[in-house]
């Protein structure tokens, strides 16, 4: 695991987009924004991406290994957030991982998550942990769905995800 | 020569038919169709498919819903029941002999998500161990296991 803060550009005026000294709180400081954490899937790299609000940036392995008697991988493009399901028997191993599936809307497509799981249980082709098949769902650690967990319990939760590369 | 450019060729083929994959859900699948209740409640009632009369509800009221998650529950439930719960295999053959779609479903989760052990015990159980009057599902169950992942 990665865990580094961005280095966020310099703004010209010392402003953020889109804000004015207009904005500006009684003390004179820009004033705060509460930013969404974004999560962003590279198929080319297989690393997922979480970014919390405060710019803070980690990163964990990940594959979308869809069977081909499946609905396929996910599409490129952004997705909202949509809910998170648990069940019993979530565990390292289980279908899901440890921390359940954390599922965005993806137009055309179900239960479209992001979840962890079979950490040492093959496939068909041999392959464990996050390259284990799916149907259809980013599968990744379970380091990196309680990365998600601790986001979504905090100010700044998990609102949507980019996936690209992923053709 | 000949032999080079046939294998040039081959490797063309086979690489290129590998990079462009196609994909092919199941047929009784519909986003259209599955509202979000019907995903959610079909989602929560996974932790009971711990019998064939429970998938085969499921089976009726969600199917629609078969896609990413919820599907891949409906794999682990499926080759559960086949690996450790063999000897409830007649229940499916009275279900799937009512439902040919039911049995089609079941056979579709006996994918690639399942463990190299599991596959075993499927085509085991299946050529070893099937009951009295349920001789071609066993054979279509084997076929289903023996198919590539």
């Amino acid at each position: 695991m990665i865990r580094s803060n961005l280095e966020i550009p310099p703004i010209p005026d010392g402003w953020p987009d889109g804000v004015s000294s207009d904005d500006a709180s009684p003390d004179g400081q820009p004033p705060l924004v509460q930013m969404a954490s974004t999560l962003d899937y590279d198929g080319a790299t297989h690393q997922l991406t979480l970014t919390r609000g405060d710019g803070t940036v980690q990163q964990f392995p990940a594959s979308n290994n869809a069977q081909h008697d499946s609905g396929g991988r996910w599409p490129n493009g952004t997705f909202d957030y949509e809910r998170h399901t648990t069940h019993p028997d979530d565990s390292t191993d289980s279908a899901y991982g440890s921390h359940g599936n954390y599922i965005f809307t993806v137009p055309g497509r179900d239960d479209m998550g992001v979840h962890s799981g079979r950490e040492s249980v093959p496939d068909q082709l041999g392959r464990s942990g996050v390259d284990h098949a799916t149907l259809g769902c980013i599968r990744t650690t379970d380091d990196g769905t309680t990365a998600i967990g601790d986001a979504m319990t905090s100010d700044d939760p998990v609102t949507s995800i980019t996936v690209r590369n992923n053709r | 020569m000949r032999i080079s450019a046939a294998v040039a060729i081959w490797s063309l083929v086979f690489c290129g038919s590998a990079w462009a994959q196609e994909f092919k859900g199941p047929p009784w699948f519909s986003a259209a169709r599955c509202s979000r209740t019907d995903a959610i409640e079909a989602d929560q009632e996974l932790d009971r498919l711990t019998n064939w009369t429970a998938v085969y509800r499921n089976f009726r009221l969600y199917k629609q819903c078969d896609d990413g998650g919820l599907a891949e529950g409906y794999s682990d439930k499926i080759v559960i029941l086949l690996t450790a719960h063999w000897p409830e295999v007649a229940v499916l053959a009275r279900l799937a002999k009512n439902s040919p779609e039911f049995e089609r479903f079941v056979r579709w989760h006996i994918d690639g998500l399942m463990s190299p052990d599991q596959n075993k015990m499927i085509i085991d159980n299946a050529r070893n161990r099937c009951p009295a009057g349920a001789k071609q599902l066993c054979r279509r169950l084997e076929a289903a296991a023996k198919k590539p992942g």
